[in-house]
């Protein structure tokens, strides 16, 4: 094995025990401060014609339909629970759900990216879990990236004759996935390495956070199939209250 | 006070979106100053007739007229405005950060200025026994706390007509009892209170006329002896007979009614009528 | 659930000392010092601000420096790890160790905000700074519905619990689903209620409620003046 190579299993392996006798580990929120000024306002930059599409998707809702606004505001509120759950991984350590898979399926990206955004900024004042400064990578990366293609397998999938259940459960996982990817590559643009540059950081990142992310993917996707039974099972009549009924 | 009743249904009927009719062919008047009970099975309506008279439902079927003047949607928010619910939840009322900015919040709606906003406030903070608890925030509170911010909540907005949704439901004894006083003032302010709830007690000795609902049609109206008198209307409705009824009926077989005497409704009138015997 | 350490944060805010001061004030303060810890990138600066943030978290707002170390632990033990990630991803010690320190700093700043300032004040310095409303209200409303989930989500799930919901990992994966389904019944439910009780207190589309104004003391800003002059200074003078 090549010098490089070895450090890069080194580093995976050193990762997964540290992780391991970590007393969290977080669904790829960057934490705050840790990206430099000018990249906190690019990403922010980035998210805001997503966050308005959505703004104005939700306006455009609350004018025919007022009552939604405690909808909407519950159906935040109840992503921030679903994220704010532990759930033992593989490690043994504890992490969470990041919710949005499900959000995406339930109401679409366009609702999810803005109450996503409401919901990493209450994780941070009240979870101490990411950041302000770091708001808007971590809203690209989690509200909008994630959830899109999330919803977008999810549609593919049942336009191609998927099972629902396996539809959801690759939805939630993949967009955990292209989460963690995009949060890796923001992550490599702003500590590019020495030799191979923003390509050779951002496999690097990849490579670290692989051990706990790609589990961590599959158990997103596995308990957001589980939630989907449940709300099948409980809720129908309120999930057609919110116009996605049809939808599962 | 004989202008006329401040609030009349002719008719009205509503069903919430696909589902059986919650309100049948009501009709009603209420007149200023009358304190009435409403009585019937949970899921008899109700809870809809309190949304429906306080503007928070849309007229579907039949008219509703408040001093004279006929509803619509154009003026809906005169029912809002002058009819206030205290809902059996306080906890799903409770939006504000603090307890001020709680009861704050019908007066701001109202468009009235600070100055108003404010005096109305401590009136009702004071009415209400609330002082101190000013700045707490309301998720910090207690049952019987929460439930005297939520009929603060409504004082401030100086409504008509009061409507209470099972007020005791969640109360200890300490704080029913507060509940009675308050009503009692409320009547002496010349308010019309509505109160719908399960004790039968309570409705006996309290109200001047009982509404009756089942299956969202209005079964009975009338004085609470009337009501409670009626064995089939009782059986059907499962109601049961007041405590203070039942020994009224004793004590008129076995005469010890006075001449001219009516039955006790309340445990204070039958002690006097037992001493004094 | 985290449920304590949400409960842990707002404790501190209600009886801070800071309670009196005036909430754009606090605000615009912890958001110029964070800023500050970002635009000036120095380790010397980062770490006084690690440092004066505690100590006017301990002075300031009432809280007991074992319970600041213990709220700090959480994010402070991820940076470090992160710190350690970033160390082997781009072998530049001097840059991980730097963005450690500034992260912390960071985290030490908001969590000054955290507990001098409450939920409705932040949204009302935002208000001012002419965010849209709808969103603001959005958030608010998520807010206080945070704390009703919660609150429901624990007794549903203490119920389960009592009838062995959680008795073996299958069993507590069924159990999982279903106390998730009946929260989302329950949740849609309160927001309906919610909704009628709002607008049976005459809510036309504007969250309205009675602020008190809060006057800016002139101590106020000398000790903002003064903190950000430090600030300078010590990158100035100490890199």
């Amino acid at each position: 094995m090549k010098k490089r190579e070895r450090k890069i299993v080194l580093t995976a392996a050193v990762m997964a025990v540290m992780f391991g006798i970590s007393p969290r580990v977080n669904a790829m929120h960057i934490m705050e401060g840790y990206l430099p000024a000018t990249h906190c306002i690019a990403w922010g930059i980035l998210s805001v014609p997503f966050l308005l599409a959505g703004f104005f998707s939700i306006k455009r809702r609350l004018q025919t339909d007022r009552r939604s606004i405690t909808l909407l505001a519950m159906a935040g509120a109840y992503i921030f629970v679903i994220s704010s759950l532990k759930i033992p991984s593989v490690t043994g350590s504890c992490s969470h759900m990041t919710g949005t898979g499900l959000g995406a399926v339930l109401f679409g990206p366009a609702v999810v990216s803005v109450l996503g955004i409401i919901v990493l900024i209450f994780q941070a004042i009240l979870l101490a879990h990411g950041g302000l400064t770091t708001l808007g990578a971590n809203t690209f990366s989690m509200t909008i990236a994630g959830p899109v293609l999330a919803w977008a397998i999810y549609r593919l999938g049942r336009k191609f004759g998927i099972s629902k259940r396996i539809s959801v459960f690759l939805s939630a996982a993949l967009g955990d996935l292209f989460t963690y990817c995009m949060t890796s590559c923001q992550l490599a643009l702003a500590f590019p390495s020495r030799e191979g540059g923003v390509a050779l950081s951002a496999l690097k990142f990849l490579g670290v956070f692989a051990p706990t992310q790609l589990p961590l993917a599959v158990i997103e996707g596995v308990l957001t199939v589980i939630i989907l039974i449940g709300l099948e099972t409980y809720a129908q009549p309120e999930l057609s209250t919110l116009g996605r009924g049809e939808n599962l | 006070m004989n202008e006329g009743p401040v609030l009349c249904l002719r008719d009205v009927s509503f069903a919430y979106h696909g589902r059986e009719p919650a309100l049948s062919h009501i009709s009603v008047d209420i007149c200023r100053g009358e304190r009435i009970a409403i009585l019937g099975e949970n899921g008899a309506g109700k809870s809809t007739f309190f949304l429906y008279i306080n503007g928070v439902l849309k007229r579907q079927a039949g008219r509703i007229y408040y001093e004279g003047a006929e509803i619509t949607d154009k003026n809906i928010h005169m029912l809002r405005k002058k009819v206030g619910i205290i809902f059996q939840d306080a906890d799903s009322q409770m939006i504000a950060p603090s307890v001020r900015a709680e009861i704050s919040f019908g007066p701001m709606n109202l468009k009235l200025d600070r100055q108003e906003v404010r005096k109305r406030v401590e009136n009702a903070i004071s009415f209400m026994n609330l002082e101190g608890f000013e700045d707490r925030p309301p998720h910090c509170l207690s049952g019987g706390e929460k439930k005297r911010v939520s009929i603060a909540d409504i004082i401030a907005m100086e409504p008509e007509i009061y409507l209470f949704d099972e007020p005791t439901a969640s109360l200890d004894g300490k704080h029913a009892e507060q509940l009675e006083r308050i009503l009692a003032l409320l009547h002496e302010q010349g308010k019309t209170l509505i109160v719908s709830t399960h004790d039968i007690d309570f409705a006996y000795r309290w109200a001047d006329r009982v509404l009756v609902f089942r299956e969202g049609i209005l079964a009975a109206d009338g004085t609470p002896f009337a009501i409670f008198s009626g064995e089939k209307l009782c059986r059907e409705v499962g109601l049961k007979c007041p405590t203070l009824l039942r020994i009224g009926k004793i004590l008129e077989e076995k005469g010890l009614l006075k001449e001219n005497g009516r039955a006790p409704r309340t445990v204070e009138e039958l002690e006097t009528l037992l001493r004094g015997e | 659930m985290h449920r304590e350490h949400t409960i842990y944060m707002e404790r501190y805010v209600y009886a801070s000392g800071m309670r009196q001061v005036n909430g754009d004030l606090k605000t615009g303060f912890c958001l110029i010092v964070l800023i500050l810890d970002l635009a000036l990138d120095s380790p010397a600066v980062s770490a006084f601000i690690v440092g004066t943030m505690f100590a006017m978290a301990v002075g300031l707002c009432g809280v007991k420096p074992k319970d600041y170390i213990r709220m700090m632990g959480i994010p402070a033990v991820f940076i470090i790890f992160s710190g350690i990630a970033l160390l082997f991803a781009s072998q530049d010690g001097r840059r991980a160790a730097e963005v450690t320190l500034r992260a912390l700093g960071a985290v030490s700043a908001f969590y000054f905000l955290i507990l001098s300032t409450t939920v409705s004040e932040l949204l009302m310095t935002l208000q001012k700074c002419h965010m849209p409303r709808l969103f603001l209200e959005l958030t608010y409303l998520i807010y206080r519905f945070i704390f009703v989930l919660t609150d429901v989500w624990n007794r549903i799930d203490i119920a389960a619990g009592a009838r062995l919901g959680y008795v073996d990992y299958r069993t507590s994966l069924r159990t999982f689903g279903a106390v998730a389904g009946n929260l989302f019944v329950l949740s849609m439910k309160r927001a309906d209620a919610c909704y009628d009780a709002m607008v049976s207190r005459c809510y036309t589309g504007e969250l309205r409620f009675l602020e008190e104004e809060k006057k800016c003391r002139p101590r106020e800003w000398a000790g903002i003046l003064l903190y950000v002059g430090s600030l300078i200074l010590v990158r100035r003078f100490l890199g």
